[in-house]
């Protein structure tokens, strides 16, 4: 066990001993509080509710319902309950709710409502709002969890969560472990296909990419009927093409796919200045001249368009959902936004972008080109942080991985540098062996890590492992049947096909 | 209360309580000795009675003795005014508890009082006294030798003026003779003195109807009366062959036949088709109620004979009713037997027949009680029935012994009872063939009662409640009095409302924690499911090739990712990346049909794979092996008290060491998912032994050892374990072809 959860425990026990039960006249009106500020919650009045709540835990501590009153408080600050809604609350909601839940955690362990609030401190341990955001705190709280509560139902998501916060920490050895508990003693865990999802992913990230593609079978064997079957069988296509076939000494190699449909005349698009894959293969064309985005789905079908003028830089998220920028302004779902950068004194609007990513938790990325840098917002287009600046840069791609890795492309620099929880991890050199690439233009990066990048110079598009050290494939233009002539742009979908705009061609080509 | 653990004291503790124990030993006994005696009023009124009669006969003696007294001294007067004291008590009904000797000294005071009178000149009053000596005692003699011959000779006359005679025979005899109801003697009666008068005359003799009749007897005079009874009964004869038939009449054993035939029945034995040198001597059975009966004739080893008699009444004769004789026939079967394993003893009925493997034992056909049983190995027993006329054949796994308390029900006000609502559950168990059973009797009947006693407690209720199940003491002790290794118990709890909840305990003898399934018993498909996971025979391998196959969207069928060093599938030459086309010409279409489980191959069976790789296909022969499975230390479906009996009889009794190895490593992970990390360690990690190697092997082992150590704070250990368990590259788990045991030892020790 962690120190942390130790200590955590020790004081759990400790203040079982300092609470005392109440008279049980307090109980009464301690009760009739309660139902009374639950009554003004179910109504639409949360002020006058939480006045309530404060007022049963401020001056009737001692009561069973003052840990119910906190809890009630707490999830209306933090009403998040999984690891998937992360990022959805705000930092003052979160800055709320932590004291609240602290304090159950501390005065009331032995209340049915103690389980929830570690389970709760756990995830926002995890939540990118929280400034004092910490893989090890959020693991601790899950693992409490676990341990102190064994009976719990919480006991399932809470190895979930201790597994996950491990794998945000890339301890994966540790993830791997918890997965297994997990896997072991709640083998009806609701969360069971991303469980093992996760697992998977653990496993590969460890460097047993053999048992993570067994572990990505049994979500095909468990659940069949679940969306994750799917993903799981992209992911083994994604490993079978890039470990497994070059573990065994094969060339990757790639074919054009002719049914694919990508000719920009046959969708509608004028021009091609940006373009977006999303996980399961829809294409969102950037046209640039068109004013808009046209999202094309894997049979190469239009299924939406969108209308932006002087649209710069196209993104989807992991779900498909696509955000535009271009002229100052981004366009993410229904919302319009100015897009501006603030300076010490003021704040400059935010015209000219080379590149836009949207991670997993739904902050965007934006490439200022003007003054090469990376732009950081929030979901409400909240300027966060900058998180690089290149002097004698071009910035030319930013990416964001399925762990949330952001992958930045310096096309003058020739260089990719990679970021994890905004901390600079790695800067790989392309111009040197084996990529040698002299003019890379574009990047994408798969959910394994590796890095799909143009060569301009070149004419092809090389596939790197994420050192950057080897390579791993390469589409070569005049050696794929009608293929790559002049490629501009690339993305790369979750079972590993790549999609490139040919400049020559005025096509999207998809190579499988 | 027994089987409740002592609570602790420490001695200073013991003494401070010795006078407050006695103090309160003090209270209750004199409760007790209050409670267990009558109220003063109560005594006084029995005593007052009982010191009426022995003072009444005291006194009556001492009147008696005095009237002797005065006789003698010729003072009549005073004579009779104590003899007056005699009578006086007689007279007012005083006299019914006191037996002969008081009824005696009344006939004593009439006799000397009569003499008195008689002295005097009162003849009226000495005649009078003589009347009722007779009706006090009719057979009284005077005493000759001393009464003078004129007072014998009024005593005569009074007598001859008084007495009648009776007489009564009956046909046949022996019946009980009742005057006014009061028995008199058994007939013949003859020429008995009875005072004159008007009686009501009754004989009983059973198998007869009860003869009464008024009748008149005169001074004087001789009464007789010859009755012949009339049967209401019949005696049956049976004869059978062989001897030594029960016969049983309506349900009860009336007789059993014996001996052999005389020599007059042999023709009539002849004639109905039998031996009369087999046959047994005519058995009567007596006062059989005339009308229909169910006979049936039993005998062990011989098929039983039921039968419909009609009895009837042979009212002239009363002469035994005879039946066909009635010959059995012999039903004997040949078993044979083996056991896993070898070596056990069997009993059929509990006569010992040999040892398995037993070739061939006859035995009587039926249901029979079979046991076979290896001294500290375990057990194997059950009710079989046996086929006549053929070999039966019985193959037998030693397995534990479940005892099945039944269902209790809490009530919401605290009211506990035996419930029968596990009837599916009952009628279901008898189909288990996983364990012995312990039948009904009398000590689960006694254990029963004294749990209903002592859960009623509100402590215990309120704990049963709580969901705790039976006290461990307790547990204990109900295995220990039938000799079991699993009890399973169930308990119903209601709540206000109506709203309840059930649950199904299992404990074992091995550790005190209970497995939990809360189930509806009245739903068969709930009951069904967990008499399926009871009842699971605990595998130890299973069949296994050492290759696994996931799908993937390139390329044609499932692609083989890993290859178990040495496994099947290696040396047979499959490689990772090769794609599946086919399975002995079957297109494979996902990897999920190339699972073993799914596949349904078995040990030893031979596959022929067709496979792609580097774009040419080629055909690869594989046969089928087997790997060692491992339970995993947390799956909600098996019950685990189950698992560890189940283990334990096969780490003493699999027929092999490594098999027995396995099971003995099962065993300790068993315990483990009861944190009994004590017990596994001792019983399996540190004891057994597993070769080095690849697959499940002594890294696997180091492995569960560390994790036993690390639970229970052994650090320095528990380091020692992983590192070995570190160093053993090719040790897995779970099976041969699960996650290795070196990387999550690594990453313990780190």
């Amino acid at each position: 066990m962690p120190p942390r959860p130790q200590r955590l425990f020790r004081f759990l026990i400790f203040s079982l001993f300092i609470v005392s039960p109440a008279p049980a006249q307090d109980t009464g009106i301690a009760q009739k509080l309660y139902d009374n500020a639950l009554q003004l919650l179910r109504t639409g009045k949360p002020e006058e509710a939480l006045k309530g709540f404060e007022q049963i835990y401020q001056s009737y501590g001692k009561t069973a319902q003052a840990a119910d009153a906190l809890f009630q408080a707490a999830t209306y600050y933090y009403p998040t309950t999984e690891l998937d809604d992360l990022g959805l609350v705000s930092r003052e909601s979160i800055q709320k709710a932590v004291p609240l839940l602290e304090r159950i955690r501390l005065d009331y362990g032995t209340s049915s409502r103690a389980p929830g609030a570690l389970y709760r401190l756990g995830l926002l341990a995890l939540e990118p709002e929280n400034p004092k955001a910490n893989s090890d705190e959020a693991y601790a709280a899950f693992t409490s969890v676990v341990n102190v509560y064994p009976g719990s139902p919480l006991v399932g998501p809470a190895l979930f969560g201790a597994a996950v916060s491990q794998m945000h920490a890339e301890a994966f050895g540790t993830a791997i472990e918890d997965f297994s508990r997990l896997l072991e003693q709640v083998p009806d865990f609701s969360g069971a296909p991303q469980a093992r999802l996760a697992f998977g992913y653990s496993l590969f990230r460890d460097e047993d990419f053999p048992r993570a593609m067994e572990e990505y079978q049994k979500v095909r064997d468990f659940f069949p009927s679940r969306a994750e079957a799917r993903v799981a069988l992209e992911r083994l296509t994604l490993l079978h093409r890039l470990r497994l076939d070059p573990s065994v000494g094969r060339t990757v190699s790639y074919q054009l796919d002719s049914t694919y449909s990508g000719k920009l005349q046959l969708l509608g698009a004028k021009s091609l200045v940006s373009m977006a894959v999303d996980p399961d293969g829809n294409l969102l064309v950037g046209d640039g001249r068109g004013g808009g985005a046209i999202k094309v789905d894997p049979t190469g079908k239009v299924i939406g368009r969108f209308v932006l003028a002087n649209l710069q830089a196209v993104a989807m998220d992991r779900h498909g959902s696509p955000t535009l920028t271009g002229g100052g302004i981004v366009l993410s779902g229904t919302r319009q936004l100015s897009l501006v950068r603030p300076d010490a004194s003021s704040s400059r609007p935010v015209k000219d972008v080379s590149a836009l990513a949207v991670d997993r938790d739904g902050r965007i990325l934006v490439a200022d080109a003007k003054a090469e840098e990376i732009l950081v917002y929030g979901r409400a287009l909240n300027f966060k942080a900058s998180l690089q600046r290149s002097a004698s840069g071009k910035l030319a791609a930013v990416q964001v991985s399925f762990d949330n890795q952001v992958y930045v492309l310096d096309s003058k620099e020739r260089s990719v540098s990679i970021y994890s929880d905004g901390k600079l991890l790695s800067r790989l050199r392309l111009d040197e062996p084996p990529a040698s690439i002299t003019l890379p233009l574009d990047m994408a990066v798969d959910d394994l890590g590796d890095l799909y990048i143009v060569d301009g110079a070149s004419s092809r598009v090389v596939v790197l492992d994420p050192t950057g050290k080897r390579v791993l494939a390469m589409l070569v233009g005049d050696k794929t049947k009608g293929g790559l002539s002049d490629p501009q742009r690339v993305d790369v979908d979750r079972q590993g096909r790549i999609y490139v705009y040919d400049r020559k061609a005025d096509a999207v080509l998809r190579f499988d | 209360m027994t089987g409740r653990p002592m609570p602790f004291f420490d001695s200073t503790e013991s003494q401070r309580r010795v006078g407050a124990r006695d103090f309160l030993r003090g209270i209750a006994l004199g409760l007790a000795i209050l409670l267990a005696h009558p109220g003063p009023a109560c005594l006084g009124q029995e005593q007052e009675e009982e010191e009426d009669l022995t003072a009444g006969l005291a006194s009556l003696e001492n009147h008696l003795k005095r009237g002797k007294e005065f006789f003698a001294e010729l003072k009549f007067p005073e004579a009779i005014a104590e003899f007056d004291q005699v009578v006086q008590v007689y007279d007012a009904g005083k006299l019914q508890e006191g037996g002969e000797s008081a009824l005696r000294s009344v006939a004593e005071a009439l006799d000397l009082r009569a003499r008195a009178y008689f002295n005097q000149g009162d003849r009226d009053r000495a005649r009078a006294d003589f009347a009722k000596l007779l009706r006090v005692e009719i057979d009284y003699q005077i005493d000759r030798r001393v009464v003078s011959p004129k007072v014998i000779e009024l005593y005569e006359q009074v007598k001859k003026e008084n007495v009648g005679t009776l007489s009564v025979i009956t046909d046949p005899p022996g019946a009980e003779v009742f005057l006014n109801d009061d028995p008199i003697s058994l007939t013949p009666v003859s020429g008995r003195a009875v005072m004159a008068g008007t009686y009501k005359l009754r004989l009983a003799l059973k198998g007869f109807q009860e003869h009464q009749e008024d009748m008149i007897l005169n001074p004087r005079s001789e009464l007789r009366r010859d009755i012949k009874l009339v049967p209401n009964r019949r005696t049956l004869q049976f004869i059978t062959e062989p001897a030594g038939v029960n016969i049983l009449i309506d349900g009860t054993v009336a007789g059993t036949t014996f001996g052999s035939l005389p020599p007059e029945l042999q023709s009539l034995v002849k004639e109905a088709g039998l031996d009369p040198a087999r046959s047994s001597a005519p058995l009567l059975i007596q006062n059989v109620e005339a009308g229909q009966h169910q006979i049936r004739f039993e005998k062990e080893c011989f098929e039983p004979q039921p039968r419909t008699i009609q009895v009837t009444l042979d009212l002239e004769k009363n002469s035994p009713q005879i039946f066909k004789p009635v010959a059995l026939k012999q039903e004997i079967g040949t078993i044979r037997v083996s056991s896993h394993p070898s070596g056990a003893e069997v009993l059929v009925d509990g006569k010992s027949q040999g040892t398995t493997p037993l070739q061939q034992a006859v035995v009587c056909a039926g249901d029979r009680d079979i046991r076979l049983v290896k001294k500290g190995e375990g057990i194997w027993f059950d009710r079989v029935r046996i086929k006549p006329d053929v070999t039966n054949i019985l193959d037998a796994t030693l397995r534990p012994t479940l005892l099945y308390l039944g269902t209790f029900q809490l009530d919401e006000w605290g009211r506990l009872s035996w419930s029968d609502e596990d009837k599916l559950l009952l009628d279901g168990m008898r189909s288990l063939r996983s364990v012995n059973q312990v039948r009904s009797n009398d000590i689960l009947q006694s254990l029963r009662e004294s749990l209903v006693s002592e859960l009623q407690q509100p402590i215990e209720a309120e704990k049963l409640r709580k969901g705790a199940g039976l006290p461990p003491a307790r547990v204990l002790e109900a295995l220990g009095r039938v000799q079991a290794d699993l009890l399973l118990v169930g308990i119903s709890i209601s709540e206000q409302g109506g709203k309840g909840r059930e649950s199904l305990f299992l404990y074992s003898a091995e550790q005190p924690e209970p497995d939990i399934v809360k189930l509806d018993l009245a739903k068969p498909a709930e009951v069904q499911d967990f008499l399926t996971r009871f009842d699971r025979v605990p595998e130890l391998v299973r069949p296994w090739v050492g290759a696994a196959f996931t799908d993937t969207l390139l390329g044609e069928g499932p692609v083989l990712v890993r290859v178990v060093k040495s496994g099947p599938a290696d040396r047979a030459g499959l490689h990772p990346a090769d794609q599946v086309l086919l399975v002995d010409s079957k297109k494979v279409a996902e990897a999920r049909s190339l699972q073993v489980g799914t596949a349904g191959w078995k040990e030893k069976e031979r596959l022929s794979f067709t496979i792609q790789r580097d774009a040419t296909s080629q055909n690869i022969a594989l046969t089928v092996e087997t790997t060692p499975v491992l339970i995993p230390l947390f799956s909600p479906d098996r019950l685990y008290n189950k698992a560890l009996c189940d283990y334990r009889q096969l780490a003493r009794g699999a027929d092999e060491a490594y098999l027995r190895a396995l099971a003995q490593v099962n065993l300790g992970l068993a315990f483990m998912h009861f944190h009994a990390y004590d017990k596994a360690l001792s019983e399996s990690f540190n004891v057994v032994n597993l070769p080095a190697g690849v697959g499940i092997s002594r890294g696997t082992v180091r492995y569960y050892q560390g994790l036993c150590y690390l639970k229970k704070d052994l650090v320095r250990e528990a380091r020692t374990a992983f590192q070995e368990a570190a160093a053993s590259p090719g040790a897995t788990l779970e099976s041969n072809d699960g996650p290795p045991v070196a990387a999550r030892a690594r990453n313990l020790l780190q």
